[in-house]
């Protein structure tokens, strides 16, 4: 089926290759939620002088006022209207010319299927097609669709109609049972961050992607991110070998290494040497001429680079070569499906060896929906791991006191779990690290002693003679008592 | 008194486009779109006419095409109102920017229609 793109990649995605030709379909939604400046960008994508653009308006903004609103896009070229895009008010034939015959709507829609037929638009626009109901009964407005949907079917011009429907209206009105795609766009005020999101509610003859998928509006336009979950990571071919976590002593605990496309969680407790376990594993694939990805949500860049420099690592020139990529998010704005767009934007060409993502608490955070968490995460591992990266993930536990279990039972999640915790020894706060898991794959079982100092972790030799290490003093076992 | 068409699809221009030259002494007669408009060029020839590009039925470089082409109508002075100021017409008389600048409007139709108002 021959589809018209969105001139959005991630849209396209979406809607399994773009719009189809011939189709009409319904963009609904609220003031505000983008359905102008997407159809626009629509008709910027596909118009030609051959192929032009139809942006017809009922009761809308005027055309000046369009224009000017417009400006400010990246899509937008005021020299590409009327020579490709056009645009052209209904209102007459609504108002002047509508009522013939007994149809107020037919002046209109004979305008657009002859537009459609003779000058072979790309795409044809009506904005607002919901202002029609002003003229004509809901019978009317019925055969308006069963019309226009019924001849626009026999070109190839995407016929799209936006609405300020409201989620009610999209159960039964004529104008969805008859359309061939509904795509809905909202705004979500939410703290930390208001969101919108846009949704497939229908698309015929396409396996469309499923759940709210995030849009946000920039000078580009906008710009979509598919809900992670609905994607399918395509696996890579991994060599099944072992890299070397960039710490001393940790791969010998972690019986040789870290499997080759493992997703690796180090947990723990603030201050404990998560990042700079993370910056460990990063250095030594920077070392190794490997492509590196962190995304950080706390640190900048700049700080990250200043905390490997304090460790001896120096990591801005693998930055400034594009070795080593840097995506941090402020907290306040981190949204999941964002996130997830830019993290497959970033291993997408297959040639990124490392990720470290710190931390998965600022990810848990972000997710409203706090049941599609184990979801998320997992799909995430999964294109990493598809991507041929090995990745290490942070999230923090308590700081002191027993052990609860850690990730809130997430772990399941990953193939290896790491857990770093301070520990009450001899009166003195010390550091340990223990390797809780790892998926098929043998490892030490015991703890081990660590210290952060001015060349990273260090990882000592193991904890004997002691109990009581999972709560939060370790005792050590003395002699057993005289009989 | 010098009679002018204009010549748009939207009502508030045309309201616009009336108001300030009626202000200015002309007769103004309306058009929603080329079609609605060469039928009238047609019946009656005004002395200056004002296009938009961008209409139904009838898009405005077809009524200019037509006017040109009908001995009737082939002299009428055109004014182009346009979104897109940059586009070539060669057959038109001016060419005005949305949005337009009354100044600017009346000056040409003081030009192009060969006289002041009556």
């Amino acid at each position: 089926m021959e589809r018209w793109t969105t001139g959005i990649a991630e849209l396209d995605l979406v809607l399994d290759g773009g719009l189809p030709a011939g189709s009409l379909v319904v963009v609904a939604g609220g003031p505000g939620t983008g359905k102008t400046i997407l159809a626009q960008q629509i008709c910027f994508a596909n118009a030609t002088p051959e192929r032009k653009a139809i942006y017809y308006t009922t009761f809308s903004e005027p055309h000046a006022k369009l224009v000017r609103y417009l400006e400010p896009f990246d899509f937008f070229d005021a020299g590409a209207l009327e020579e490709r895009v056009e645009f052209v008010n209904l209102e007459s034939l609504l108002l002047d010319e509508g009522g013939r015959d007994g149809d107020a709507l037919a002046p209109a829609v004979t305008e657009i299927v002859r537009t459609c037929f003779e000058r072979r638009p790309s795409v044809v626009v009506v904005d607002s097609a919901k202002a029609l109901r002003d003229f004509a009964d809901a019978h009317a407005v019925r055969r308006m669709f069963h019309d226009l949907s019924g001849r626009v079917a026999h070109t190839d011009t995407v016929l799209l109609f936006l609405g300020e429907y409201a989620p009610e209206e999209m159960e039964g009105d004529p104008e969805f049972s008859l359309a061939d795609g509904i795509l809905r766009l909202a705004y979500v005020a939410h703290e930390p961050v208001d969101r919108r999101w846009l949704r497939v509610l229908k698309l015929r003859g396409a396996n469309h992607l499923g759940g709210k998928h995030s849009v946000t509006i920039d000078r580009t336009g906008i710009r979509v991110s598919p809900r992670l979950e609905s994607l399918r990571p395509e696996g890579a071919d991994l060599d099944g070998g072992r890299i070397t976590s960039g710490i001393p002593g940790l791969d010998e605990m972690m019986g040789g290494g870290i499997p080759s496309g493992d997703v690796t969680a180090v947990l723990g407790p603030s201050g404990v040497g998560k990042t700079a376990a993370a910056l460990h594993f990063v250095a030594q694939g920077i070392e190794e001429d490997e492509r590196c990805l962190y995304v950080s949500f706390q640190e900048d860049g700049d700080q990250l680079l200043q905390k490997a420099a304090s460790f001896g690592w120096e990591l801005e020139s693998a930055r400034a070569s594009g070795q080593l990529a840097i995506y941090h998010v402020p907290q306040g704005s981190l949204d999941l499906d964002i996130l997830g767009t830019a993290v497959r934007a970033g291993v997408a060409d297959g040639s990124v060896r490392r990720v470290a993502i710190d931390s998965l608490a600022e990810l848990v955070f972000a997710a409203r929906e706090a049941e599609r968490f184990p979801a998320y995460a997992r799909t995430l591992a999964a294109f990493l791991r598809a991507a041929g990266a090995t990745s290490l993930i942070t999230s923090e536990t308590a700081t002191l006191g027993p052990m609860t279990a850690p990730l809130g039972g997430l772990s399941f999640l990953f193939h290896n779990v790491v857990l770093l915790r301070f520990l009450e020894m001899d009166s003195q706060l010390r550091r340990a690290v223990t390797v809780l898991k790892m998926r098929d794959s043998d490892h030490e079982k015991g703890l081990r002693q660590y210290s952060v100092c001015g060349n990273g972790i260090s990882v000592g030799d193991e904890l004997e003679d002691i109990t009581g290490v999972l709560g939060w003093s370790a005792l050590r076992e003395g002699p057993p008592p005289s009989p | 008194m010098k009679t002018i068409l204009i010549v748009d699809d939207e009502s508030n221009m045309r309201f616009l486009l009336r108001m300030i030259l009626e202000g200015a002494g002309y007769e103004v007669v309306e058009a929603p779109h080329g079609a609605a408009a060469l039928k009238r060029a047609t019946e009656s020839p005004p002395d200056l006419l004002v296009t938009d590009l961008m209409m139904p039925v009838m898009t405005g470089r077809e009524l200019i095409e037509r006017l040109r082409a009908d001995p009737g109508t082939a002299s009428i002075p055109i004014v182009v109102v346009s979104a897109n100021p940059t586009a070539v017409l060669d057959a038109v008389d001016a060419v005005i920017g949305k949005p337009f600048d009354p100044d600017a409007l009346l000056e040409a139709a003081r030009s192009l229609s060969n006289s002041e108002a009556a």
